[in-house]
């Protein structure tokens, strides 16, 4: 259950990171963000992966919370790419 | 010609990358699969079913243990686990004065036994626990010379990461970029996606995988310091010095109330083996040691009782900080502590591993084929790293198949069958690279790979003809092992596939020629 959270967060977080970036706008949300709102997103994105690091180290400890954060980036950023794909497609 | 510092490192990357590319996509897939050593071994031991409590199985075995091998030097027991329903037993047996010790087969001094403490008729195979020593044992060889190519191997792979990171000058503005059906360009970008996606896993397990081996790699401290290794690890993990018999006969107390003190004092934790010195005497002793699955670090605490008093007589549990960091290291290279969640995060992050390293191979070809003076001549180097690329991505996938499907289909009563076991996935592979080596390179992928996939399909349609256990039985038991072992199967096998059908389709590199773009592709 807890891997499911983390992971979601991960996810989420990666997603707010790629539709922060200009390259990807297009392909994510079909257009082009403003300054302003990139910035928050980046923001979020970053702040998510934290909400995912504290979902671990509160579920599974702070050793092997830490181990699982690294794996459930990984899941996160690999799906967060899928999920780019998977629209352009 | 001066180079910049970026152009040196990507060099460097290049051709340590391709130096040992090889040898690393072998290490990365069995030790990726050695995560789930435990399951493959219990799927390649169909016979092993009961679950049975501990502490009974350890008292059965030690009653067993006690009817058999009376005089021996010693006993090891192996309590059953969730991940292993047997209890796995060996023995040292006694020393004849006089006469150095033989080297004894497997099979002579030690047993698997159920809960009740009888021996099961297992298929003698090495199952999953080959597949890990193989990723630094390797095989056909000395261990001592393996470990130092394998140790090699491994200080380049660091190399290679840490220089790969500073050639990919765009870690973060190419982070999502994933671009299909442009050739290079394309294995570029998956290359770098599964390279930078687990980038901390992949510098931990390099680095920590040096660690295991620290001081045969680096042994100048020891020798500077102590006599030699054996006086070095004696003073590191004190154990009991050899105690000789008295020749009083005395029995040994029962084993359970012993685990269930050194399990309160682990608070919790469970017992993972327990060694028995000079059974049956007035000086044995009983060291019970803490199961690696409950914490991190690799070596677990171990408490020792008196064999026939039952009385508490040394703990070993403090170790400085140097042997804790070591202990830490290992432990989180092997994943022992890891549950279902971890393990799967594991197994994943050693596939990213192999992915990463297997399009890079690719990758040095693709890259150089274009610029071939003759694409259709390409020179005896190019050759040879095609074939090998070949040989090593494809060939080992479908050895591991043919060693699953060697496990059903060999005779049960044949001699050395564990041994033809794993010739069975040598020959394998090296079928694959006489496959490569004769045919053209598109045609030996397209090939190689089907061959692979339809091993791999083969594995679970020979198992439910051989065995009774498979998916569907294993579903309406809740015999969750064989299902998600056949799954597995499947998913490599539509993972082949798809790559089979990918390398079909393909349209020759040589179309990419003076392409606009060009100059994005110089990186790498």
């Amino acid at each position: 259950m807890i891997h499911i959270l983390a992971i979601c967060a991960s996810i989420l977080g990666f997603g707010c990171l790629c539709a922060a970036m200009a390259r990807h706008q297009k392909d994510l949300l079909g257009r082009p963000l403003p300054r302003q709102a990139q910035r928050w997103l980046l923001g979020a994105g970053g702040a998510l992966l934290l909400v995912a690091l504290a979902t671990d180290m509160a579920g599974l400890g702070a050793a092997y919370g830490a181990i699982a954060w690294f794996g459930h980036l990984t899941i996160g950023a690999a799906m967060a790419v899928t999920g780019l794909k998977w629209k352009t497609a | 010609m001066k180079e910049s510092f970026r152009q040196s490192m990507a060099w460097l990357h290049t051709w340590t990358g391709l130096m040992f590319g090889w040898l690393l996509f072998a290490m990365f897939l069995t030790g990726t699969a050695a995560y789930f050593q435990q399951e493959i071994s219990r799927w390649m031991r169909p016979e092993l079913v009961a679950n049975a409590d501990p502490a009974n199985a350890t008292q059965a075995a030690i009653d067993y243990l006690q009817a058999r091998q009376p005089d021996a030097e010693s006993w090891f027991i192996t309590p059953p686990s969730v991940r292993n329903p047997a209890t796995e037993v060996f023995w040292q047996p006694k020393k004849v004065e006089g006469k150095p010790p033989t080297r004894r087969k497997r099979g002579e001094t030690s047993a698997t036994l159920d809960g009740g403490g009888h021996p099961v008729t297992v298929r003698e195979t090495r199952g999953g626990f080959f597949l890990y020593r193989f990723h630094f044992d390797l095989h056909y060889m000395p261990v001592i010379w393996a470990r130092y190519v394998v140790g090699v191997a491994a200080m380049f792979m660091l190399v290679a990461i840490l220089s790969g990171i500073i050639t990919h000058k765009k870690i973060f503005a190419d982070f999502f970029m994933l671009r299909f059906g442009k050739g290079q360009r394309s294995w570029l970008d998956a290359h770098n996606v599964t390279a930078v996606f687990a980038l901390p896993f992949y510098l931990m397990i390099t680095y920590t995988g040096l660690v295991t081996l620290a001081t045969q790699y680096m042994p100048w401290g020891v020798m500077a310091n102590y006599a030699s290794t054996e006086t070095f690890f004696e003073e590191l993990f004190p154990g009991r010095a050899d105690v000789p018999r008295s020749g009083v006969a005395a029995p040994l107390v029962s084993v359970s109330p012993l685990m269930a003190i050194a399990s309160r004092t682990w608070g919790g934790a469970g017992v993972g083996s327990i060694q028995v010195t000079n059974p049956g005497d007035s000086t044995a002793t009983i060291t019970l040691r803490r199961s690696a699955t409950t914490a991190i670090g690799a070596r677990g605490e171990s408490i020792v009782f008196g064999g026939p008093s039952g009385k508490l007589l040394d703990r070993h549990a403090q170790e400085g900080g140097a042997l804790a960091t070591q202990s830490v290291m290992v432990g989180i290279h092997a994943g022992r502590f890891a549950d279902w969640g971890l393990r799967w995060l594991y197994f994943l992050s050693g596939i990213g591993g192999t992915i990463m390293v297997g399009s890079g191979l690719v990758l040095w070809t693709v890259k150089r084929r274009a610029k071939l003076p003759d694409p259709m001549q390409p020179h005896f180097g190019f050759r040879l790293v095609e074939r090998l690329n070949i040989a090593a991505i494809v060939g080992l996938p479908a050895g591991l198949a043919t060693y699953f499907l060697a496990n059903r289909l060999l005779p049960i009563a044949m001699a050395d069958r564990a041994e033809w076991e794993i010739n069975s996935l040598f020959l394998a592979w090296a079928g694959v690279l006489f496959w490569a080596c004769v045919r053209p390179q598109r045609r030996a992928w397209v090939e190689s790979l089907s061959c692979a996939a339809a091993l791999f399909v083969a594995v679970p349609i020979v198992n439910a003809l051989t065995v009774p256990r498979n998916m569907l039985t294993g579903l309406m038991t809740g015999d969750w092992l064989f299902v998600a072992f056949d799954m597995a199967m499947v998913a490599l096998a539509c993972a082949l596939g798809w790559a089979a059908r990918k390398a079909a389709r393909a349209k020759p590199k040589t179309m990419h020629r003076n392409r606009p773009n060009r100059k994005e592709l110089i990186t790498a």
